[in-house]
């Protein structure tokens, strides 16, 4: 199956990430797989620490490029149309989740990760979002594992553990 | 710049020379060098323990969160969401 019929399968989900997440799923070399079956939608104020705050970083560059191929998109206002600064992206991005039309919050910040929790909003940290390619067929078990390989560098060893096995333990079903 | 004084054991002394020696730099500088790593290391593990951000780190080194996402790296810190933050992140999303 090749990578075009596969992003067709998928039912779309709209995520909208902070700062952390993107640059690992950057400097992973995965974002532009996210980005394809993934609607990204990120706050300014994560625009500004990723990408304004990083100018001259490589990954600083890529986003950028993501941004005006329109692959990630800034949600420049809140659905009245106004723009509140936020010191924290991660208030940014919960409060762009808040305006509607998100399936999830993608983020590896262990404290905001707990606070999405604390308020039961669906999250997701880097190795789940490859988890749920791989669960949604969009990744074969080798590109899952070969992804999950990429981000493990950049993300917590328990966390690229736990999704090795997840992977690994479904493979044929 | 602020001035400190302060009372050093016998090894810090010795270890602040050992540096000074081994970059050819004052003991002043070597002084600054020790006390900003220790400050790093610092912030390193309350990143890992869960206690600041991202952020907060970079912040508090004056660099962008990709330069401080690799200075963690270096110091042999990959993140700080774990087992239990990966599986309920993974119960927490809507059914395939």
């Amino acid at each position: 199956m090749t990578n075009c019929v596969r992003m067709i399968t998928m039912e779309h989900m709209n995520v909208a990430m902070d700062a952390d997440c993107l640059i690992k799923l950057t400097k992973a070399g995965l974002k532009e797989a996210i980005c394809d079956v993934w609607h990204v939608v990120i706050p300014p104020l994560v625009r500004d620490e990723t990408v304004t705050r990083g100018r001259g970083l490589p990954d600083a560059e890529q986003i950028q490029a993501n941004i005006d191929s329109e692959r990630i998109i800034v949600a420049e206002g809140n659905p009245d149309g106004q723009i509140k600064h936020h010191i924290k992206g991660e208030d940014a991005v919960l409060e762009l989740f808040r305006g509607g039309g998100f399936d999830a919050i993608a983020s590896d910040d262990a404290r905001f990760v707990r606070r999405l929790r604390t308020l039961a909003v669906p999250h997701a940290v880097p190795a789940v979002l490859v988890v749920r390619m791989f669960r949604e067929r969009v990744l074969t078990v080798e590109e899952a594992l070969d992804a999950l390989d990429a981000l493990r560098g950049h993300i917590n060893a328990d966390q690229y553990a736990v999704a090795r096995v997840i992977v690994a333990g479904e493979e044929g079903r | 710049m602020t001035t400190k004084t302060l009372r050093l054991p016998e090894n810090l002394r010795q270890a602040v020379q050992e540096l000074s020696v081994a970059e050819h730099i004052e003991e002043a500088t070597a002084m600054r060098k020790l006390l900003s790593m220790g400050y790093e290391r610092f912030l390193a593990d309350q990143y890992r323990a869960g206690h600041i951000s991202l952020r907060e780190v970079a912040s508090r080194l004056e660099v962008s969160l990709s330069d401080a996402l690799e200075r963690l790296q270096h110091l042999g810190i990959t993140g700080n969401t774990g087992a239990a933050d990966t599986l309920a992140s993974l119960e927490s999303l809507r059914p395939e």
